[in-house]
């Protein structure tokens, strides 16, 4: 089925340079020329703009409708340009509903599609809406999908009786306060705390004498430190707050296909995600959360997630669990990513090869610091720590093979275990050099499609294992 | 299928590039250095000048003498059965596979360099990322891209 090649009408030319300038000229050519005559006085200049914006804002509003059409989302906007977009139903692959204090106080919701298009084409956003229509809107959305799905479904139903729908799992109160605990700053504030208290008698009372603040000066020492801290410590309190205010009345539940996350408890937002969209799962252990034995479950989904998220587009699954819970949680959750394989370590030798560019990095760049700087001779108590800190982190990294599973584990600060399967893995490399090969190491590295593509790799693993892993990726694929 | 390798016009046109590059650093380093002696800038720029002229001359000797001649040996590419196998790297030697399937577009191209030798780059995206084949003969290239959406058709992408 060949067609004939055509060009677009002649006017898109235009329209596309339209809507450039257009895009330039409006905010800053209106602005100007209706302040003209107030350019004497900035009032003027400051008062108009916001009124173009408004009367822009008011005029977008006007043009934008959405609506259904037999199993598609209709949408039409634009002022000059004006744009009209189909979604079919079926393609939407989560819908997000939100609320802040201040939409909450007016009763109205913002709502949120994802398409598995890259974040910047693939979002629509109904940024104002009353609840029950979102509600509608979202209730809508969900039963277009399910009867195309019929069959499907069945079967699957047909297959794993055991998998009730409905399952919810609550982060509870003393969860949420451990949660908060374990995951806001702390361990950055206590050695925040120690460097500048090391380092106060240094550089404190200089940089201070000569200004006008003479209450800091008269000050002691000591009364500067205890400033210091009590600042650390509110701040390390508002960051528990702000955690405390994110996790609030966390609440997942778990349908057949379906996830659906509440959270927040000023800023609400009710998020559902299909799970045949989950690329990858990833538990991350902060050194904190690994003392007492939690972790975090993340999943890594293909398409456009929210790029304000903290999370690096990863959608957080539950904020807290305990390592021994997780096995069971991932096999309600989501059954294919669950039974993890075991975890081999990467060889020592390949630790060692990888020390090489830490041992040069830090012993050149610290002693240049205890070159140049008077009190730098203390900076040279820290490189063993470093370099200790460098080889536990290389050490704890490994992979696992079970299956089509392929599991991940690597560590920066925090222990992050990334569970994907082979049908998930979009390309997939080995790399060596000839240092490596000698060595007998390599190098392999697999791409997954997040919300952002995202590679992981796993590095200085023997050769064999490589090569088993790349023959893994050629042969069980399908 | 056996591996083929890049027709070897493109280890000119690596060179071309490579040299292209390379005046245009001198221009900036030139702009660099004028203004230093007609601006009174301060002297020490002329160290950064200097630095960067002789990196600029350690690019050359790299990008025209050593780089192109090992890049053209290591690179080849395979297509098989499922998937594409690239082999590519100058110190480090990389070995990818694209299974057709995760194929979501391939894409030629061709700039004014390549024109004159008639040859095509292609690049294969997938949904993580862009893979390229930097030089081809547009025949080949052409062949290779119809080879590849008859294969993606073949295997429906069912696996997201």
């Amino acid at each position: 089925m060949k067609s004939e090649s055509k060009h677009l009408h002649v006017f898109a030319i235009f329209s596309n340079a339209v809507s450039t300038l257009w895009q330039m000229i409006v905010p800053l050519g209106f602005g100007l020329a209706w302040s003209v005559r107030h350019l004497d006085d900035i009032i003027g200049y400051v008062l108009i703009i916001p009124l173009v914006i408004l009367v822009f804002s008011f005029l977008r509003w006007l043009r934008f409708k959405y609506e259904f059409v037999d199993g598609q989302f209709h949408i039409r906007s634009g002022i000059l340009v004006r744009s009209d977009r189909y979604i079919r139903i079926q393609r939407i692959q989560s819908v997000q509903i939100k609320t802040n204090l201040l939409l909450r106080l007016l009763g109205v919701v913002q709502l949120k599609f994802d398409t598995a298009d890259p974040a910047s084409k693939g979002d629509m956003v109904l940024s104002a809406l009353k609840l029950k229509e979102a509600e509608r809107i979202k209730a809508a959305v969900s039963h277009e999908k399910t009867p195309h799905s019929d069959f499907a479904a069945q079967d699957v139903h047909m297959e794993t009786p055991q998998n009730q729908p409905g399952r919810i799992y609550k982060l509870s109160g003393k969860r949420l306060l451990a949660a908060s605990l374990l995951s806001s700053k702390a361990g950055v504030m206590i050695a925040a705390v120690f460097g500048l208290w090391s380092q106060a008698d240094d550089f404190v009372p200089d940089s201070i004498r000569g200004r006008s603040l003479s209450y800091i000066e008269h000050a002691s020492l000591v009364g500067l430190i205890v400033l210091i801290c009590i600042g650390i410590f509110l701040f390390w309190l508002f960051s528990l707050i702000s955690v405390l205010l994110r996790w609030g009345f966390f609440r997942l539940s778990i349908d057949d296909d379906e996830w659906r996350i509440h959270r927040g408890v000023w800023e609400t937002s009710d998020e559902t995600y299909k799970t045949d969209r989950v690329q990858a799962i990833r538990i991350k252990e902060h050194w904190l959360q690994q003392c007492f034995g939690y972790c975090t479950v993340y999943a890594d989904c293909s398409g456009s997630v929210d790029s304000e998220k903290t999370d690096g587009g990863s959608v957080l699954v539950f904020p807290l669990l305990k390592k021994t819970e997780l096995a069971d949680f991932l096999d309600t959750a989501i059954p294919r990513f669950s039974g993890a394989a075991m975890v081999r370590r990467l060889p020592v030798r390949g630790t060692l090869y990888r020390m090489i560019w830490p041992v040069l990095f830090w012993s050149v760049s610290l002693s240049l610091l205890a070159w140049f700087l008077p009190w730098g001779k203390y900076v040279l108590i820290a490189l063993p720590l470093m370099l200790a800190y460098c080889w536990l982190m290389y050490r704890s990294q490994g992979f696992g093979l079970c299956g089509r599973q392929l599991v991940v584990v690597n560590r920066w600060f925090a222990r992050t275990t990334l569970i994907t399967r082979i049908n998930h893995i979009q390309w997939f490399a080995r790399k060596q050099s000839r240092i490596q090969k000698r060595f007998r190491l390599g190098t392999c590295t697999a791409a997954i499609r997040a919300a952002s593509s995202q590679t992981f790799a796993i590095r200085q693993l023997d050769i064999e294992d490589s090569e088993n892993l790349f023959h893994w990726f050629q042969g069980s694929r399908h | 299928m056996q591996k083929k390798q890049l027709n070897p016009g493109i280890m000119t046109i690596w060179r071309q590039r490579a040299v292209l590059a390379h005046l245009i650093f001198w221009l900036i380093i030139g702009g660099l250095t004028t203004s230093i002696l007609f601006f009174h800038w301060p002297h020490f720029f002329l160290l950064i000048a200097g630095t960067l002229a002789t990196l600029n001359i350690l690019q050359l000797i790299l990008y025209v003498f050593i780089f192109p001649g090992i890049n053209y040996r290591t690179f080849f590419y395979e297509i098989r059965q499922e998937d594409l196998l690239i082999q590519d790297g100058i110190f480090v030697i990389t070995q990818t596979i694209i299974p057709f399937t995760r194929v979501q577009n391939v894409e030629t191209e061709q700039g004014p360099l390549l024109r004159k030798y008639h040859l095509t780059s292609v690049s294969i995206t997938t949904a993580a990322g862009a893979h390229e084949i930097p030089a081809l003969e547009e025949q080949d290239a052409r062949a290779l891209r119809d080879q590849i959406s008859t294969l993606i058709k073949e295997h429906p992408a069912n696996e997201i």
